[in-house]
């Protein structure tokens, strides 16, 4: 039963499934981005440290959205 | 961002102790290991196999960092915000509770009567933090400064001010402290 019904699920992924995720998941992260630098911008005191933290922020996120790239273009329909 | 009156300077901005920060965030440390626990578990089950199992595992793996990168990001923007500015004129306290709801509240240096120091349990002790009780005069609402690093220090801090404050004023201050 169970390899079963994973199959089922596994047949409703495709490359553009992943896609379309990944595009939903890229605006949630760009309002939340904008979110965080607003308040960074408009309440943070030390701006070095601010803009070493947004550096941070986008260098980490570049890397998790580098792994679901990968993910996609590895995947084979 | 804080406006500043005539003459006066900034003299410390105090936040939380990082341990706060850390142990807020040891809960997301450990969670980021949950994509390496599964995947050793699909191994062990035989599925990791199964055509596409790697190119999944990215794709999972790489949202799942994502949402806790972000996560920890909210709760460092939390921490980092939430904020004590004392100045040579007034303690300025900055609470940023969530990322919609932020409160700043202040009281002037002459009107503090007593700044008590706490510091409670074994981590608190050795990490030197602790809370800054710092009592108005009136019916104003009392200042407390949760968890900051090195509370002794800051009260010195306040104390010089306020000294400083009544020496330029003529006006003499009585007041006790605890420690």
């Amino acid at each position: 039963m169970f390899p079963f019904q994973l199959n089922d699920f596994l047949r409703l992924i495709t490359p553009n499934a992943l896609g379309a995720v990944f595009a939903a998941l890229a605006a949630i992260f760009a309002f939340i981005s904008w979110m965080l630098l607003y308040h960074w911008s408009r309440y943070g005191y030390n701006p070095a440290s601010i803009g070493r933290m947004r550096a941070l922020y986008f260098w980490g996120a570049g890397v998790c959205f580098a792994l679901m790239v990968a993910g996609i273009l590895l995947f084979e329909s | 961002m804080i406006s500043l009156q005539p003459g006066e300077t900034v003299v410390a901005e105090v936040r939380r102790h990082w341990y706060v920060l850390f142990a807020e965030t040891l809960g997301l440390f450990i969670l980021a290991f949950v994509p390496i626990l599964m995947i050793a578990v699909f191994d062990v089950f035989g599925l990791s196999t199964m055509p596409n199992f790697l190119p999944l595992a990215l794709f999972v793996s790489g949202w799942w960092f994502l949402a806790i990168w972000i996560i920890f990001f909210i709760v460092w923007t939390d921490y980092y915000l939430d904020v004590w500015v004392i100045t040579s004129k007034r303690i300025i306290d900055i609470e940023q509770r969530n990322l919609f709801s932020r409160s700043t509240s202040e009281c002037r240096i002459e009107k503090i009567q007593d700044i008590s120091v706490e510091v409670h349990g074994l981590l608190a002790t050795f990490l030197h933090f602790g809370n800054v009780r710092v009592q108005t005069a009136g019916e104003s609402e009392n200042f407390i400064l949760l968890n900051i690093p090195d509370p002794q220090a800051v009260k010195d801090i306040i104390f010089k001010e306020q000294e400083e404050t009544a020496h330029l004023s003529g006006i003499p201050i009585a007041h006790s402290s605890g420690a």
